[in-house]
């Protein structure tokens, strides 16, 4: 249910503007320049990465049953619209978990890990509370292992003090979910002689399909971090958890490396001879800059009447499609150009 | 080595008390160089035979064996023991794990491989350089064409003993007949070898066979069973998606019992979570295929169906050896409906590929050498000849051992390809025909009128124990009058606050 919310709402928000393969790179998190662009552009930044997990298999198969069932409606350009029975299925079915919990651009990159050291921490001081210390790791990540262990240097000096106070922090945070949350986020959690529950008897206990699973526990990550966030002298251990992430830039490695080329002033085409790679890998570095730095000197590449004149266009068309709006437009204006100005613009 | 030194490393390590049937004697004659042969039945610790040596010896124990999950989920086990030099070498490693294997090999104490894996001759060059204090053959009748899971990686293993500088030999198995036996010395080439061969006849085990005219029944009478013994169950079966539909249908069912369903796909996490569950008795009855057993230490399991029956004796032997290993009663019982002979028979037939096929398989590879000799890899020439695993292991093992490729080069010559076409077929056909025996033997099992223990063990020993408790369905036994003890259920139902409280705080409490 919740996994065909969020893509009926996808749909509703991508309408004819991108095939339904695009639903499935924005909940992957696909770090291309196009799905983050897509992001924004439709205004589907919280979904963005929110479903780390999903296998296209699965993803096409849901396609097809939500097809099949009258919900959604595929279009030539196979990309798929709600139908009327589709709206209404949205207003009548309410969520098992609020689809505002999710905050995909903020948090698909830390999500996952904060939500790893806190399971392995928790198994960890729930056995050696008991004094064990053979226990198999439910998370074996050398990067979640590794800072566990550093941590329960410093704890075990007082575990049960420490005990106390994460408990009562953990307490208040969950208190600010729905019983029913609360109690699925306490089930996946292991400790001493305890296993957690795996997704399939998570699915079963809660009456959630299997695929519903992982997004369900997102969702309720995601809010445990805004949470966090809003009140950080609240809940100052698991802001600690949350604050030592190891740091994530949203550009990718590539691109970063062309961002500082620019910063030396080097252009496009001399970067791309630099470091021998495409002009158009370039471009697409320099579309993904601008999505990001608010201080991007669009004037660089694009003069204020361009810019104007791309605008103009798509307030005529109501359409960001690039191809759409390329044909419309004088023909000096690069795809390049364009993108640069959609990018600027969805952000400022 | 003084028996005292290794009582207390046993203590020490792995926190038991004494040694099981076989496991001393094994473990004093590898430590003084000895080869072995061990043939100890399912659940009498083999592995120990092994990891404890590991732990004492200088230089480093090889294991090869061929279930890749189970070999990483005891890698785990090992090291939540504590025993953290021990790595599992498969083709799931990544690239840059494998590199940093590979060059701190020699301080490994414990090393787990594949056998895919050991005919990689890079490994091989960092063995020869590495000092190798034991070799282990694990689930060593995979080496014999007689054996019931050949497999032919294992031919191999004789001339890597060679090129590794001939190591102290330990071949282990649960099941093998002398004929098996006999295949894996000749292979490993070790003639003097010390055999240790127990017998793996069960005594705490009544076995019982019930046959019924639909599959509905055998649904009924587990749910019977089950409302009246809440025992640490398995229930085994052929098919992955067999294992979910009836644990989802025993849930809806049996409401009291917790179930889970277990199989190979699922991933690892979830795999470790449900075995980990069944042993703290989170969990009261397991759906699962073969996968399932391997490395589980429960030794409470009271009852082991088969809701489909296994290829052959030896599977079906090995897993009713995983109840009871506490010695206390616990019942074997086996479903059986006409039909079901099918389902073994189609898995029969997609292990190998086709006598049909072959023709067409040679075409393509003789098409692919006439574009260019040469392949990339091993995985390439399987995706370009449109193989599945198993069909290009054996292929691949007999093309190389015909003179048809040679590393990853085809070699054409007419005579031998059409000698290599008859004779491929012909072993295809006989392994077939062997697997069909097999599956003929364990039918007409199920069929016995005589006794059941007496014609399950007969093919491996003489003799056998007679039964602590009842025998079998043949001799009187009835599994309604069998009493076992009960599990336990706090019936408690908690809030997650409690939950909460009871994980963080127990410990507290009580301390």
């Amino acid at each position: 249910m919740i996994f065909d919310r969020i893509v009926i709402t996808c749909c509703s928000q991508l309408k004819t503007g991108r095939s339904v393969s695009a639903i499935y790179h924005l909940l992957k998190g696909k770090k291309s320049i196009q799905t983050v662009q897509d992001a924004h552009i439709y205004k589907l930044d919280n979904f963005y990465g929110i479903y780390k997990s999903l296998k296209k298999q699965n993803f096409d198969e849901r396609i097809d049953k939500l097809i099949s069932a009258g919900l959604v409606q595929l279009n030539d350009n196979s990309s798929a619209i709600p139908t009327a029975l589709g709206n209404e299925w949205l207003q009548e079915n309410p969520n098992s978990i609020p689809l505002r919990y999710f905050n995909g651009m903020n948090y698909s990159s830390s999500a996952t890990i904060f939500f790893e050291r806190l399971v392995l921490l928790i198994q960890t001081i729930s056995n050696s509370s008991n004094s064990n210390l053979n226990f198999i790791p439910v998370v074996d990540k050398p990067v979640v292992t590794g800072w566990v262990k550093e941590q329960y240097y410093v704890i075990k000096q007082d575990l049960h003090y420490f005990l106390q106070s994460f408990y009562d922090e953990l307490y208040d945070l969950l208190k600010c979910f729905q019983d029913q949350e609360a109690s699925m986020f306490v089930d996946s959690l292991t400790g001493f002689k305890h296993y957690g529950m795996s997704s399939y008897q998570l699915a079963d206990n809660y009456n959630l399909k299997l695929i519903d699973v992982p997004l369900a526990l997102i969702g309720i990550i995601h809010h445990m971090l805004f949470t966090i966030e809003h009140d950080t002298r609240k809940y100052p251990l698991l802001s600690h958890i949350k604050n030592e992430l190891p740091e994530y830039s949203n550009t990718t490695k590539s691109a970063t490396k062309t961002r500082e080329l620019l910063n030396c002033h080097y252009t496009a085409e001399e970067i791309s001879i630099m470091r021998n790679l495409k002009l158009n890998t370039i471009y697409d570095h320099i579309v993904e800059i601008a999505l990001y730095d608010e201080q991007f000197p669009l004037d660089n590449y694009i003069d204020e009447q361009g810019h104007q004149e791309v605008l103009n266009v798509i307030n005529r068309l109501k359409s960001y499609k690039l191809k759409d709006i390329k044909q419309e437009i004088n023909k000096e204006i690069s795809y390049f150009q364009i993108r640069l100005v959609l990018a600027v613009e969805n952000i400022t | 080595m003084s028996v005292n030194i290794l009582k207390s490393q046993l203590f020490n390590q792995f926190n038991i008390t004494s040694f099981r049937e076989g496991q001393e004697e094994i473990i004093n004659d590898v430590m003084h160089g000895k080869d072995v042969l061990g043939i100890l039945p399912t659940g009498s610790g083999k592995s120990l035979c092994y990891q404890l040596p590991a732990t004492i010896m200088e230089g480093v124990t090889i294991v090869v064996s061929p279930l890749i999950s189970l070999m990483q989920d005891q890698v785990k086990q090992l090291k939540s023991t504590g025993f953290k030099s021990v790595i599992a070498l498969n083709s799931f490693l990544e690239p840059k794990e494998k590199r940093r294997a590979f060059e701190h090999l020699n301080e490994y104490k414990l090393i787990y491989i594949s056998p895919e894996f050991l005919q990689q001759s890079q490994i091989i060059d960092y063995l020869k350089n590495i000092k190798i204090s034991l070799f282990v053959v694990d689930e060593a009748h995979c080496i014999s064409q007689w054996g019931h899971e050949f497999r032919p990686d294992y031919l191999r293993l004789g001339s890597i003993l060679e090129k590794v500088n001939n190591p102290t030999v330990l071949a282990l198995s649960a099941t093998a007949t002398k004929e098996v036996q006999e295949d894996i010395i000749y292979s490993l080439n070790r003639p003097n070898i010390q055999k240790h061969i127990y017998p793996m006849d069960r005594e705490n085990i009544s076995f019982t066979v019930q046959k019924v005219n639909r599959d509905i029944e055998k649904k009924e009478i587990i749910i019977n069973l089950l409302k009246s013994h809440r025992v640490p169950t398995l229930i085994y079966f052929s098919s992955k998606r067999k294992t979910e539909e009836i644990a989802a249908f025993l849930s809806e069912n049996v409401p009291s019992h917790r179930t889970a369903f277990y199989h190979g796909d699922m991933d690892q996490l979830d795999r470790i979570t449900i075995q980990q569950q069944f042993m703290n008795d989170q969990i009261d009855v397991i759906c699962c295929t073969s996968a399932f057993g391997m490395g589980i230490n429960k030794h409470n399991i009271r009852l082991v169906l088969h809701y489909h029956f296994p290829l052959q004796i030896e599977s079906y032997i090995q897993e009713i050896g995983r109840a009871g290993r506490d010695g206390e009663s616990s019942v074997s019982l086996l479903l059986y409906t006409s039909g079901d002979e099918l389902i073994p028979n189609a898995i029969i037939g997609n292990e190998l590929p086709s006598v049909e096929t072959l023709d067409t398989i040679f075409m393509n590879l003789y098409r692919l050498y006439l574009k260019s000799p040469k392949f990339l890899s091993y995985q390439d020439m399987q995706e370009k000849l449109q193989l599945n695993e198993t069909e290009w292991r054996f292929l691949h093992y007999q093309m190389e051992k015909h003179g048809m490729i040679k590393g990853n080069k085809i070699i054409y010559q007419r005579d031998i390809w059409n000698k290599a076409l008859l004779n491929i077929s012909d072993l295809i056909k006989k392994r077939n025909l062997l697997k069909e025996q097999k599956l003929k033997e364990i039918i007409s099992w199920i069929h016995e009128e005589e006794c059941l223990r007496k014609h399950l063990y007969k093919s491996f020993q003489i003799n056998y124990k007679s039964p602590l408790y009842g025998c079998c369905s043949n001799c009187g036994f009835t599994i309604n009058e069998w009493n076992a003890k009960q599990t336990e259920v706090n019936h408690a139902t908690h809030n997650w606050e409690n939950k909460l409280r009871n994980l963080l705080l127990n410990g507290v409490q009580n301390g």
